[in-house]
């Protein structure tokens, strides 16, 4: 094939393939094909019959499945890191050093099977503790937003309930509280983020906040209440220029700037 | 062991068997035999056998002893030269016996047998790029320029990535892709591993979306919590204030409760705008929350078309926010000035009792045509016509969307689909495509 010979072309092969394998995300199958073709060379071989031959008895015939299972190892360490697993990544950490040492053989091993188990339940706990944490999250947005009593009082409970959790499984909630992944599930800045903290401390503390916003009110509430009761012939004069209508329609995902087109609308009176 | 895991079980052992692993193999193949029937035993009833599989190592396991069974200096299966199989089925090239190089063919024969492993599992995409890969051998008969066509061409990453792209395509023209609640599920896991460069990537991937996917779940609950708060105070502010204007009610316990409801109104719009960095323009120039202060309710399974309020109220919410809710004005001033946009309330099930069908008639028909509801079978409104056809059984596809189907709230009475099915639906589509793309490579 234009006029190479079979082992140039086999070179050829090897460098596409290591040019293939990002060395940054499989450092191992790069280096192992680049380093394959060093071998070749050193050893002066002259055709594609005698590399497969050549390679037996020596790293590299195995070599490709070992620098594949590091290069995976590795990755999952890597992302486990970068989500804030740490103690996950270690378990792939020393997964990896087992690899280097016992090689493939390892992933025959009963060892093998438990390290992934061990894995998995690093992964889970922390999915089961974002969870909880989420749970009180969502105990705060209700407490901040949500006007009536008995939605409150639930949401306080949920809280109390998710902080007696944390304590069930040993856990501080203040001091997972300060883990970035916990910040980040929130979407909150810094300084909403300590305005979190402070209310559900708050409440840790043994406050009860359920009812704070309806005392806040209440004296805004007698005033205007007699204001309206006195005024109602003015209020209702305001609004006779007011159009109070019904309306339901479809939106449909569309291109157009707002993302959707609007049919179907349907108008009625109140 | 039950029969979803017995049939994985038993397809997975022959293909190991069938190639006649000899050396130190047999003794590995039956201990990863142990080892799957006790996790089988131990998951009984558990749908995701991909995930457990992934999770426990196992697939691993079962990927490194097939590739030596297939290449292993002392794991061979015999080829007979120049004769076909009795049923037809891939032959592997045994070189320790042949003392040759392969041919194109018997080259690619070992992909094959892959193939027919998973053929039954898989989507038309994968099968394309099966065939992409099959016909090299018409292209050359040149062993070294057949993987250089393979390399050059990432004919074996396509294998993998193919299948995401499928669902890409199917799944995205289903939903809506401003709709966060169902598009970031699959924004964090095929729609990434369809554009994976190699499979390596898409191992890192998945291990990262096990943690994305959980954040975004909790972030969406937040999310609907907040708007759902949100939009609540809202309709009451406006409700209180046409019932006060209008007679409709006692006028001192309306004004009260609109005292209440604008204090917890400042409260939300001080978290969305100073703790969380949305403000009010913010949300106007992203579709998702303008289409969230619409209050939309489900028309169809995943949500991607919507019964909506008027899209007028967009400006009407403008101007109570900040011309009255959060503006310095008196209670008194406020109820004493005309509203100038008008805020339209949702049309009522006793005002217009077939709304909600006619609605959902008009979604089934624009849906119709989407490879989503044919493949998975179900209706592509709220009518849930052709529910119970699920394409094939032991497709992939059809396990991805039977068990969609199974999750899809059956159409009630009026055809609501709850919002939070939704949420748990496209968490599971997640959670099994993520499982999906653990167990592949």
């Amino acid at each position: 094939m234009n006029g190479k010979s079979d082992m140039e072309r086999l070179y050829e092969l090897n460098e596409l393939r290591a040019s293939l394998f990002d060395p940054e995300i499989s450092p191992r199958q790069h280096d192992y094909y680049v380093r394959l073709n060093a071998f070749y060379r050193e050893r002066g071989c002259s055709s594609v019959a005698e590399a497969t031959e050549m390679i037996r008895g020596t790293p590299f015939y195995d070599g490709l499945t070992k620098a594949k299972m590091m290069d995976d190892t590795s990755l999952r360490a890597k992302a486990m890191r970068e989500v804030g697993y740490e103690d996950a990544a270690k378990i792939h950490d020393e997964r990896l050093k087992k690899l280097d040492t016992q090689g493939a053989v390892y992933a025959y091993t009963q060892e093998w099977l438990d390290d992934f188990q061990r894995v998995e339940r690093k992964v889970r706990a922390y999915a089961a503790v974002k969870e909880l944490f989420g749970r009180v999250y969502n105990g705060y947005i209700d407490l901040i937003g949500n006007p009536q009593k008995a939605h409150r009082d639930a949401a306080e409970k949920r809280i109390r309930e998710g902080l007696q959790a944390f304590r069930a499984k040993g856990m501080d909630f203040f001091r997972i509280a300060a883990l970035p992944a916990m910040k980040r599930v929130t979407m909150l800045n810094d300084a909403g983020y300590d305005r979190f903290l402070a209310y559900v401390r708050r409440i840790a503390d043994g406050a009860e906040v359920s009812d704070d916003d309806v005392t806040a009110t209440a004296d805004e509430q007698r005033r205007v209440a007699a204001w309206v009761r006195e005024n109602m012939s003015q209020v209702r004069e305001a609004g006779r220029s007011e159009t109070w209508k019904r309306a339901n329609c479809i939106a449909v995902p569309s291109k157009s700037p707002g993302g959707y087109d609007f049919i179907a609308m349907k108008e009625a009176e109140i | 062991m039950d029969m979803i895991w017995k049939a994985t079980f038993d397809s997975y052992m022959k293909l190991l068997y069938d190639m006649r692993p000899q050396g130190t193999l047999p003794a590995r193949i039956q201990e990863f035999e142990r080892e799957f029937r006790q996790t089988a035993e131990e998951h009984a009833g558990t749908m995701d056998i991909a995930g457990v599989l992934a999770r426990t190592g196992l697939q691993q396991k079962y990927n490194s002893l097939y590739v030596e069974c297939q290449a292993g200096a002392n794991a061979y299966v015999d080829f007979d030269e120049g004769r076909e199989t009795a049923d037809g089925s891939p032959r592997l090239f045994n070189a320790a016996k042949e003392q040759r190089l392969p041919t194109v063919h018997e080259y690619i024969d070992t992909y094959r047998a892959v193939y027919e492993s998973i053929r039954n599992y898989d989507r038309p995409g994968t099968a394309r790029a099966y065939q992409a890969l099959f016909d090299v051998e018409k292209r050359t008969d040149d062993l070294i320029e057949a993987q250089m066509i393979i390399e050059r061409e990432h004919l074996l990453v396509k294998l993998v990535t193919a299948n995401y792209t499928d669902l890409v395509e199917e799944f995205s023209e289903a939903i809506d892709p401003n709709f966060e609640l169902t598009s970031s599920g699959m924004n964090e896991t095929f729609a990434k591993y369809a554009h994976a460069a190699s499979v390596d990537e898409v191992t890192y991937m998945s291990e990262i979306a096990q943690s994305t996917t959980v954040d975004a779940g909790i972030q969406i609950q937040a999310k609907m919590s907040m708007l759902t708060n949100f939009n609540s105070l809202l309709f009451a502010w406006e409700n209180n204030k046409r019932r006060i204007r209008t007679g409709d009610g006692p006028a001192d316990r309306l004004a009260m409760s609109m005292v209440l409801v604008r204090k917890k109104v400042r409260d939300i719009y001080r978290f969305f705008s100073e703790d969380l960095g949305l403000t009010f323009d913010e949300m106007m120039k992203r579709p998702f929350y303008r289409i969230m202060l619409l209050q939309p309710q489900g028309l169809d399974g995943l949500w991607r078309l919507k019964k909506v309020m008027h899209p007028a109220n967009l400006e009407a919410i403008r101007y109570i926010l900040f011309e009255e809710i959060l503006s310095e004005k008196s209670m008194e001033e406020i109820l004493l000035t005309p509203q100038p946009y008008p805020y339209y309330e949702q049309i009522d099930a006793l005002r217009c009792p077939g709304l909600n069908t006619e609605y959902e008639a008009i979604a089934a028909e624009l849906n119709r045509d989407l490879k989503y509801y044919k493949n998975a079978g179900i209706g592509g409104g709220g009518t849930g016509e052709g529910a119970g056809k699920v394409s094939g059984p032991g497709k992939l596809s059809g396990k991805l969307f039977g068990a969609l189907r199974e999750k899809t709230p059956a159409a009630a009475p009026g055809g609501r689909f709850p919002l939070r099915a939704l949420i748990q639906q496209t968490q599971n589509i997640t959670g099994m495509i993520m499982n999906t793309g653990r167990e592949r490579h």
